[in-house]
């Protein structure tokens, strides 16, 4: 592995951070079934666990979770 | 709407092209059906007028103080004014249970005629293939060790990435119920400077030719900052009228400023000074298919997502963020066979 990627796609209903590893042997067993293809996004969908991992990835001092949080 | 509400040009221009467009016959947001499952998404504005335009298309609409209860199912909420926006807290509480996607047309500007625009663009995009080419980017930084090369204009900016990189965008294009997130989500892949320590997952060196700019100002930064903020906003116009095209050297991911010649002291205070010129964001739009109705005149998130690469200064809440971006151009990671193209003209 390369590097660990953290992806922040949006929030949850509290307001955390929606944030997914991507690690590369996933994301590849994901290409290999063929479901990494943008026009696939139902099979992806189906294969990557939905609001899978929460983490607040911003320090609790950042006034962008402050101002979200719950 | 009232064609007698609607006064400048601009707006004119866009409310046509929006009636030609519900005029076509397909439902007018077909495109965004993906992103709610199937589902029709709802309109909500804050900025009166525009939630009249929603209605006029026949998008099902409301003014945001008017919101029914409980909100719908799929929601699509155009944030016009800071002023104007209740809490986030409250007011993600009574959507908790909606997909929901935010235009934050305020952090850009938020004029009636921007928020058209962004209607239009949002019209038009193309999220599915836009969510596709995020992934082919992550799938690059994940797959390979770098260092990267975006190469534009004849000039290459290197950049190297940490172990552990977080980066804000969207892998998948539905949204689940409860799951919100924001345009920007879609139409980029950004890493971005942490703040307050000030961290950055890149290194960069090397040379970035900017075409345009842009700028967004956050909820979060303190009216005591007005004044700062249309000094700055003066020395963009400056910018763009006199010094675009840019070549900017970046040296260990901070730019060297001597490209701004006399708007150095400027843009050192509106950036916030003690960033010292570190790049607060690094990303890559992916909106390749908007290329052709982009209008640069307009202030819009959307222009920062066009295919290409954009670099920032500031952050947008202790001072202005400043885009600087590149349209088009190529990134690659040498000796790894994997490329990554900007298909633009």
């Amino acid at each position: 592995m390369f590097r660990r990627i953290w992806v922040e796609e949006g929030m949850t209903p509290r307001g955390d951070i929606l944030v997914r590893a991507l690690q590369i042997p996933h994301y590849q067993d994901l290409e290999s079934k063929g479901s990494a293809d943008p026009n696939n996004n139902a099979a992806t969908s189906d294969e990557i666990p939905r609001l899978q991992r929460f983490r607040r990835v911003h320090p609790t001092s950042c006034p962008c979770v402050e101002e979200w949080a719950t | 709407m009232s064609r007698s509400t609607v006064t400048t040009q601009a707006a004119q221009g866009e409310l046509r092209h929006l009636r030609e467009l519900a005029a076509a016959g397909a439902p007018l947001d077909s495109g965004l059906r993906p992103i709610f499952e199937g589902h029709q998404p709802f309109y909500l504005s804050d900025d009166p007028q525009l939630a009249e335009v929603f209605s006029e298309l026949g998008l099902p609409s409301a003014f945001l103080g008017d919101a029914p209860d409980p909100m719908p199912e799929a929601l699509v909420v155009f944030a016009s004014d800071f002023l104007e926006l209740p809490s986030y807290a409250p007011t993600l509480a009574k959507m908790r249970h909606s997909r929901l996607f935010w235009m934050p047309i305020a952090a850009f500007g938020g004029s009636f005629e921007e928020g058209l625009y962004a209607l239009r663009l949002l019209l038009t995009s193309d999220f599915v293939k836009m969510t596709g080419r995020n992934r082919d980017i992550l799938s690059l930084f994940a797959s390979t060790s770098g260092p990267y090369v975006f190469t534009s204009h004849g000039h290459q900016l290197t950049f190297d990435l940490s172990e552990d990189v977080p980066i804000a965008t969207r892998t998948r294009v539905a949204l689940s119920p409860g799951e919100s997130t924001s345009l920007g989500f879609y139409t980029e892949v950004g890493m971005s400077m942490a703040v307050p320590d000030l961290s950055m997952p890149y290194t960069a060196n090397g040379e970035f030719v900017a075409e345009r700019v842009l700028f967004a100002r956050q909820r979060q930064s303190p009216p005591e900052l007005d004044w700062l903020f249309a000094r700055g906003e003066a020395a963009l116009e400056q910018v763009k009228a006199e010094l675009l095209p840019l070549t900017m050297t970046i040296k260990d991911s901070r730019l060297d400023p001597s490209c701004l010649r006399e708007l150095q002291e400027i843009f050192y205070w509106t950036t916030n000074a003690s960033y010292e010129w570190r790049l607060a964001e690094l990303a890559f739009g992916t909106n390749v298919g908007i290329a052709d109705s982009v209008d640069w005149s307009y202030n819009s998130q959307f222009n920062e997502g066009i295919g290409g690469m954009h670099i920032a200064l500031g952050d947008g809440r202790t001072g202005f963020h400043i885009d600087f971006i590149c349209p088009g151009g190529q990134l690659e990671a040498p000796g790894s066979g994997s490329i990554s193209g900007f298909e633009i003209a």
